[in-house]
C-alpha cells in the first residue's frame, strides 16, 4: 500500500515546483520589461496559476481558442499541447457538442452548437469552415498530380476525429486518412495489401471505450470462384501494431458504406 | 433554524476583520474544511486574500443567503457584480479559488472567457495586458496555420 502511495506523492511536490520555477521567470520578466504598470501589487491574467488559466480557456469556442494561441507562448503551449486543457476541454464540450458536416462531399465543415447558440443568423457565416490547405490533406495521385477536394469522403467520424476516404470509391488507390480537423493533424492509415478477390470495401472509425483505442472498422466482401461471396468484418487497433484482424463474418453485408452515427462506442 | 448564531472573525492580508455569521462563510469550502476540523480558533487568516476583494466576495455569499430573493433579483445581481475592473474581477477569481468558492469562481471563470471571446489577438494583449512573446515570424506562422479563425 505504501509502496503504491509513492509515485502520487512524489509527482505533487515535483509539478508544484515546476508550477513555481515559471512563475518566478515571469515575474522576473515582468518587472524588468513592464515599467506600463502603475501598481506592483495589481493582479493580471498572467498571474493565474495553470489550472485557472484552463478553467477559462476552456470555456471558449473554437475560434476564439485559435485565436488566442497567438496572443502569447504560455497560451500557445497550454492550447496546444497541455493535458489538463485537453481534459477539460473534452468534459465541458459534450455539453454542446460540435457536429460535423460533409456538404456535397466537397466541402467540409464544423458546426458547433452552443447554449447560446444564435440559429437565425446568416447560415453561411455559422458553421466553422474548414480551409482544404491546412485541415484536409492534399490528395495526390501517381504522377503528384493533386486531385481536387472531390476526391475525399467523409466516412466517419468519432469523438471529434474523422475518417477520410481519399481517392475514387472504385479505384484501387484510395487511401483512408485519420484527422483531427480541429488540429489540423492527419495521419494516413496502413491498409492491407489489394486483393483481387475483394468486391467491396468499407472502412469505419470507432473507439473503445474498454481498451481506450481507435479503432478501424472494414467490412470486407469477396468472392471466390465458385462460391458464395463472404462478408467479413476486418479490425486495426491504431497506435498499436497497425495490423489488421480478421473479426469473422459479419451477418449482413454493408454495401460500400457504413452508417456515420457512432454513439458512445456502437456503430449505428 | 440553529438557536444561537455562531460568528467567525476572519482577517485578510492587510490585518483587517471581517466578522461573519457562520452559515454564510462556509460557502467557502475552504472555512467549511476548518469548521468541520475543528481547527478554527477565534480568528481565521486569509493570507492570499485583501479587504477590498473580501469585501466583494461577502456581498455576494450575503445577497445569495438572503431568504426570499426571486431568481430575476439574483441574476440581475450577478450580471452587475462581474461588471468590473479587470484587477478587481483578476483578484476574485484566486480569492475564489483560494477560499474554494466554486460558485464565484465559476461565474468569473465565465466572465473572463466572455472578454476573451470576439477580440482579436492584439486587442486580447492590450485588455488584458500581455506581453507578446512570439517573434513577428513565429506569429505569422500560427496565423497561417490558423486563417480560417482570422477572417
Amino acid at each position: 500500500m505504501e509502496l503504491f502511495d509513492v509515485p502520487v506523492t512524489v509527482s505533487n511536490p515535483m509539478l508544484s515546483f515546476k508550477n513555481q520555477k515559471t512563475k518566478i521567470v515571469k515575474e522576473y520578466v515582468y518587472v524588468k520589461c513592464d515599467c506600463k504598470r502603475k501598481r506592483a501589487y495589481e493582479v493580471t491574467i498572467m498571474d493565474f496559476s495553470r489550472e485557472i488559466m484552463v478553467e477559462i480557456l476552456s470555456r471558449l469556442t473554437i475560434k476564439p481558442i485559435f485565436r488566442c494561441k497567438t496572443v502569447c507562448k504560455c497560451w500557445y503551449n497550454l492550447l496546444t499541447s497541455d493535458p489538463l486543457f485537453v481534459k477539460m476541454y473534452q468534459t465541458r464540450s459534450c455539453n454542446f457538442p460540435c457536429i460535423l458536416l460533409s456538404n456535397d462531399d466537397s466541402i467540409a465543415s464544423v458546426l458547433e452548437l452552443k447554449a447560446d447558440y444564435d440559429y437565425y443568423s446568416r447560415p453561411r457565416n455559422r458553421p466553422v469552415m474548414l480551409t482544404p490547405e491546412f485541415h484536409i490533406p492534399k490528395h495526390k495521385d501517381r504522377f503528384g498530380y493533386s486531385f481536387d477536394r472531390k476526391k475525399l469522403t467523409l466516412i466517419g467520424s468519432c469523438n471529434g476525429l474523422i475518417c477520410l476516404w481519399s481517392g475514387d470509391r472504385y479505384d484501387e488507390n484510395y487511401s483512408i486518412y485519420i484527422s483531427n480537423p480541429l488540429l489540423g493533424e492527419y495521419f494516413k492509415v496502413k491498409l492491407p495489401e489489394w486483393e483481387k478477390r475483394v468486391r467491396r470495401v468499407a472502412y469505419t472509425l470507432c473507439y473503445s471505450e474498454g481498451s481506450r483505442q481507435y479503432k478501424v472498422l472494414r467490412s470486407v466482401i469477396r468472392k471466390f470462384r465458385g462460391r458464395p461471396e463472404v462478408s467479413e468484418l476486418e479490425v486495426c487497433n491504431l497506435g498499436v501494431d497497425e495490423k489488421w484482424r480478421n473479426v469473422g463474418e459479419a451477418a449482413y453485408p454493408l454495401c460500400g458504406r457504413f452508417g456515420n452515427v457512432n454513439v458512445n462506442g456502437v456503430l449505428y | 433554524m440553529s438557536s444561537s448564531t455562531k460568528f467567525l472573525t476572519l482577517k485578510t492580508c492587510d490585518d483587517k476583520k471581517f466578522v461573519l455569521d457562520e452559515a454564510i462563510a462556509v460557502r467557502s469550502q475552504t472555512i467549511k474544511n476548518m469548521v468541520e476540523d475543528d481547527c478554527v480558533s477565534n480568528v481565521i487568516p486569509l493570507p492570499n486574500v485583501n479587504s477590498k476583494t473580501m469585501t466583494k466576495v461577502i456581498e455576494y455569499w450575503k445577497k445569495h443567503s438572503e431568504e426570499g430573493v426571486s431568481k430575476d433579483v439574483l441574476m440581475d445581481f450577478d450580471k452587475a457584480f462581474v461588471k468590473v475592473h479587470h484587477s478587481i474581477l483578476h483578484a476574485l477569481i484566486l480569492a475564489a479559488n483560494f477560499l474554494n468558492d466554486k460558485e464565484i469562481l465559476d461565474m468569473m471563470c465565465q466572465e473572463v472567457a466572455d472578454r476573451i471571446k470576439g477580440k482579436t489577438p492584439e486587442e486580447i494583449r492590450k485588455e488584458f495586458d500581455i506581453k507578446n512573446d512570439f517573434t513577428p515570424e513565429e506569429e505569422e506562422e500560427i496565423r497561417k496555420e490558423n486563417a480560417w479563425a482570422f477572417e
